[in-house]
């Protein structure tokens, strides 16, 4: 082996073991974000967003070799995790006529004094109600946060595209949660 | 898109405050120690059983993805164009009339078709029994 390709093979195990390193500290970060984000996109259902979510880590681990590192690997890492909310979305009718979900988890936690499970629960259904780019749009910007950019990558669609699927959520959103709306409040009707 | 004139719909205040409601009321269950932890020792154990792929192996893969699916859509259309292939399935087997009176009349009609079936072919109370498992019931 030539000493150029030497150095090279040595500088690609370096990135991968960086990148290795880089993932490790990532999943130890974003564990429990991660969940919520299934949480949120799956309409509630807890044991489910952990399965997600833990499918999400590993098939990111499987494929960490074609991470090339052009995108943030929170980008990347929340791209897949979107796909697999997708995938599960796929079979989750099946799912529901076997577990009722939200119930089973809110025996088992500690809720913060607002909590209102009833309230949770409508939005969790006007969500439901929503197309999948719409949920997806505004849980991942408004929900959780992510740059209008970031979010439109995650999602693989173009930022045009997701400014308008966010636009039609609150729309609809608006017109199902009327008295989450300061204005409706204001203004009896 | 429909055009928003009302000045309401348009009001980036008033969006912030009721996504920020939303936001409020939509909040995950807070997860307890214990069930992190339980979490995180789960994602560990299915990360150390799931090595991750080299990149130099990606062309590798790909390339033997691609010779399973063609030897099994290959082999897979062999095997249904087979004749040697057993089917399960009642056969209707249609069989020359011996004489032309036979043909034309309503009883030899019938008797021109022989239905032969599986003798271990599965029972209506077999298709109960099996539906009944997969329904879990």
């Amino acid at each position: 082996m030539s000493e150029d390709a030497s150095i090279l093979l040595h500088d690609e195990v370096f990135v991968h073991e960086s990148r290795a390193r880089e993932f490790e500290a990532f999943v130890g970060a974003h564990r429990e974000r991660a969940v919520g984000l299934a949480w949120k996109l799956l309409g509630g259902d807890g044991s489910t967003a952990e399965d997600v979510a833990q499918e999400a880590f590993v098939r990111a681990h499987r494929a960490l070799g074609r991470f090339r590192g052009e995108a943030k690997m929170s980008t990347w890492f929340h791209r897949i995790l979107v796909n697999e909310v997708r995938r599960q979305r796929r079979w989750r009718f099946v799912r529901l006529r076997r577990s009722a979900p939200f119930d089973e988890d809110i025996a088992d936690v500690h809720e913060a004094p607002t909590f209102d499970p009833a309230l949770r629960r409508r939005v969790g259904d006007a969500l439901a109600s929503l197309s999948q780019g719409q949920r997806e749009a505004f849980v991942l910007v408004h929900l959780e946060g992510f740059p209008v950019d970031e979010a439109a990558a995650i999602m693989g669609r173009a930022s045009g595209t997701l400014k308008s699927h966010l636009h039609r959520a609150r729309l609809a959103l608006r017109a199902r949660l009327r008295d989450l709306d300061p204005n409706q409040e204001a203004a009896p009707r | 898109m429909r055009p928003t004139n009302d000045p309401e719909e348009r009001s980036p205040a008033r969006d912030e405050a009721f996504v920020r409601r939303v936001a409020q009321a939509y909040l995950p269950p807070l997860r307890s120690e214990v069930k992190q932890r339980a979490f995180a020792a789960k994602v560990d154990a299915a990360l150390r059983a799931n090595p991750r792929i080299p990149s130099s192996s990606w062309p590798w893969l790909a390339a033997a993805t691609a010779m399973a699916m063609a030897a099994f859509v290959l082999f897979g259309r062999a095997s249904v164009e087979s004749p040697e292939v057993a089917s399960t399935e009642p056969r209707i087997v249609r069989t020359e009339p011996r004489t032309r009176a036979e043909a034309v009349s309503a009883d030899a009609w019938f008797s021109e078709f022989e239905v032969r079936s599986d003798p271990n072919e599965a029972l209506p109370e077999d298709y109960a029994a099996i539906s009944g498992v997969l329904l879990g019931s």
